[in-house]
């Protein structure tokens, strides 16, 4: 019986370290991305009788297709006012009036409808009318030129450096690994004509470009290991060799004469950072900085009734998403509280920000009456904070690791920041010609987050509310919201 | 002679009428209590003690988005709750009439003010002042400034305020505007100068 015990252990644990294993080396999701000159998007990839398949309405959902109830085998999906019919098992589609070939059999899947990816060419450029650009190998297609290029410059000094030139903001996450260091552009539709470019140089060996599983990749080659740093527009990224280690005191004793290095002198020798580059990602970091986007209101919570048919949780999703884009055009990435019509609380809203550890809040709110946005930092008004020595308006108060915050004023260590970014965005507004204005405010949950919080308040006379749908209106104030973003950021960056 | 089945029709139709005669009598009798009730003048509260005075109020202008300082006639007792919730009603007031400077809901009053180690406040407002008044940042801001800067005007010892709404803790006004903290009236101050 003990022996018998014994063996189903050893089983068992045979059995959990397989699991371990086999999920280790198991590969990752396979994933195809398109880029528009709107938006980028990933989607999941599914491998059916030997061939790649796509979901249709992944493919062409977020470009604001609908896909009408199926009738028998037939499915039509509807894209402005073109049309496309598929029939399940068929490899042709008629698409505006052509027939255009799929490449293999359409698939019906629990009301899915999959198509193959090599398809994903002919039903874009068809259905679209514009011009597409399929790269297979890398999974990666891109609509209406939608492109960043770059440039690529090396830098022989004491310290070799690589200096890439994009054709606009990224944020890449970087990976280090021995002497190589790789760049990966998730969202960014890089493209380059170069794939490996070699130098004459010792420190900095080769630039590699790659494409591969929806995703574009720059390796930098080395002799030693790399500092990678992006600059704070974005569009730069700087490759360096790492700083000659500091001498141990060892060293320091063999050296005649023995120098005792001032407070205003290093021991360790530092080239110069150029000092527009304030260092975002450096070392072994990936990028953690993103801007949490918080769509106010949702599900019963209906926000302010803005018109008959307009409510404020509607309005602010469809803000929030532009200015998302907005960010991510300008290379700084940015994540959605809520993507659809859902109840989240305000406690729910200041932990899952504070959880994930956003780089910046932005609230979006809409409201009556007025005809500006309004643009609010927090306002610190409980009388916790009042009693707390260490906070005077206006001046920054520090925090340590781990030290106890109050939840009502959790934002006191951040107020300047906030004010900061605040005034950023309302020189932006007021740069477009946007009427605006800067307030204080008492609100959940900005004074609940530990980030630079702003809230964003368009407004409107209930008469005119229908201006606040303007496209032209929301994405003049999109822009000029993520521009102030950028700028306020790299002036955080730069105090720091 | 008259047929049986006729006699028993006949009763039962006559305790049907007095039946119904009698209900009807109980019911005139019950509406003629009621609006004697209504029509009693009787105080059935203490009436608002205290002398007719001026009073500082600081009143929310939507249109210009604006706080003025107005001064209004009203009786203030003596006890400091009490000059609290009437000081606070003569706010209310201004919004409620029409037209209104600053639009509020039907039914918003104050129930009740606390008063807690002689410098902080406790309003409790009917339900109607947070369910039915509008939401937005900017008018919810408003509405709590202009409360608390008239409580500070007539009350200078008070240095904290907390609003809860029919007897409970309310999250916000009506979506934006915190009403769990306790608010310090030296900051509101702040708040107010932006609304100048």
């Amino acid at each position: 019986m003990r022996w018998s015990k014994k063996r189903a252990s050893i089983l068992t644990a045979f059995v959990l370290i397989s699991c371990v294993l086999l999920l280790s080396v198991a590969d990752p999701a396979k994933q195809f991305t398109i880029y528009t000159l709107q938006t980028t998007y990933s989607i999941e990839v599914t491998e059916r009788q030997g061939q790649m398949y796509i979901g249709l309405m992944d493919l062409l959902g977020p470009l604001g297709a609908t896909l009408a109830p199926s009738q028998g085998n037939n499915w039509t999906v509807q894209l402005n006012k073109a049309e496309a019919r598929f029939t399940e098992g068929k490899d042709a589609a008629k698409i505006r009036g052509s027939t255009i070939d799929l490449g293999g059999g359409v698939l019906a899947e629990n009301n899915r409808v999959l198509v193959p990816l090599s398809a994903s060419f002919s039903i874009l450029s068809s259905l679209l009318h514009k011009n597409v650009d399929f790269h297979p190998a890398g999974r990666r297609i891109f609509v209406e030129n939608a492109s960043v290029r770059f440039t690529s410059e090396l830098k022989k000094a004491e310290r070799s450096s690589l200096v890439l030139s994009f054709s606009q903001p990224v944020n890449p996450s970087i990976h280090q690994e021995g002497n190589k260091s790789q760049l990966l552009f998730k969202r960014e539709p890089l493209i380059s004509d170069l794939v490996n470019q070699p130098f004459d140089d010792k420190a900095i060996r080769s630039l590699n470009f790659s494409e591969e599983n929806g995703m574009a990749a720059l390796t930098i080659t080395g002799d030693t290991a790399l500092n990678v740093s992006v600059g704070s527009d974005g569009r730069t990224i700087l490759v360096q060799t790492l700083p000659t280690p500091a001498p141990t005191t060892a060293d320091l004793n063999k050296q005649v004469p023995v120098v005792q290095p001032s407070p205003e002198t290093s021991v360790t020798p530092q080239s110069p950072q150029p000092a527009e580059m304030p260092a975002q990602n450096q070392g072994h970091s990936s990028p953690v900085y993103f801007v949490m986007i918080d769509p106010s209101h949702g599900g019963s919570d209906r926000g302010a009734f803005l018109s008959d048919k307009l409510d404020e949780k509607d309005l602010t999703l469809a803000m929030a998403r532009k200015l998302k884009a907005e960010l991510q055009d300008r290379g700084i990435a940015a994540r959605l509280l809520r993507d659809s019509d859902v109840n989240l609380s305000l406690e729910q809203r200041a932990e899952l920000t504070n959880a994930q550890h956003a780089g910046m809040y932005i609230a979006i709110h809409a409201g009556v009456p007025g005809q500006e946005v309004r643009v609010y930092t927090p306002a610190l008004t409980s009388s916790s904070l009042a009693s707390s020595s260490s906070f005077s308006p206006g001046v920054q108060s520090t925090t340590k690791p781990g030290q106890f915050l109050p939840w009502e004023t959790a934002q006191s260590a951040f107020l300047n920041q906030s004010q900061t970014v605040a005034l950023a965005v309302t020189g932006e507004l007021q740069k477009r010609d946007v009427r605006s204005i800067s307030l204080t405010a008492p609100m959940r949950p900005l004074n609940n987050i530990v980030a630079p919080a702003i809230a964003v308040e368009l407004s409107a006379d209930r008469l005119n509310s229908q201006d606040l749908l303007n496209p032209r209106v929301q994405s003049q104030v999109a822009a000029s919201v993520a521009t102030g973003i950028a700028h306020a950021r790299a002036q955080i960056e730069a105090a720091k | 002679m008259i047929p049986r089945h006729f006699q028993i029709a006949i009763t039962l139709l006559l305790v049907g009428i007095l039946v119904s005669g009698i209900f009807i009598i109980k019911i005139t009798h019950k509406e003629q209590a009621k609006t004697e009730i209504a029509a009693d003048e009787r105080p059935v509260a203490p009436p608002v003690g205290g002398k007719q005075e001026r009073i500082q109020i600081l009143v929310a202008y939507d249109e210009d988005r604006a706080l003025r300082w107005r001064e209004v006639t009203v009786f203030m007792p003596e006890e400091r709750s009490l000059r609290a919730k009437e000081a606070l009603r003569a706010v209310l007031a201004q919004y409620l009439q029409s037209p209104s400077p600053h639009l509020m809901g039907k039914g918003t009053d104050i129930k009740n003010v606390y008063l807690i180690n002689h410098d902080t406040l406790v309003v409790d407002t009917t339900s109607q002042f947070a369910d039915n008044h509008p939401s937005g940042i900017l008018p919810e801001e408003m509405t709590i400034t202009s409360l608390i800067e008239t409580l500070s005007a007539n009350l200078p010892e008070i240095a904290r305020v907390k609003f809860i709404v029919d007897g409970t803790d309310r999250e916000t006004l009506a979506g934006h505007v915190d009403l769990m903290s306790f608010y310090d009236v030296s900051s509101v101050h702040e708040l107010a100068k932006e609304f100048e």
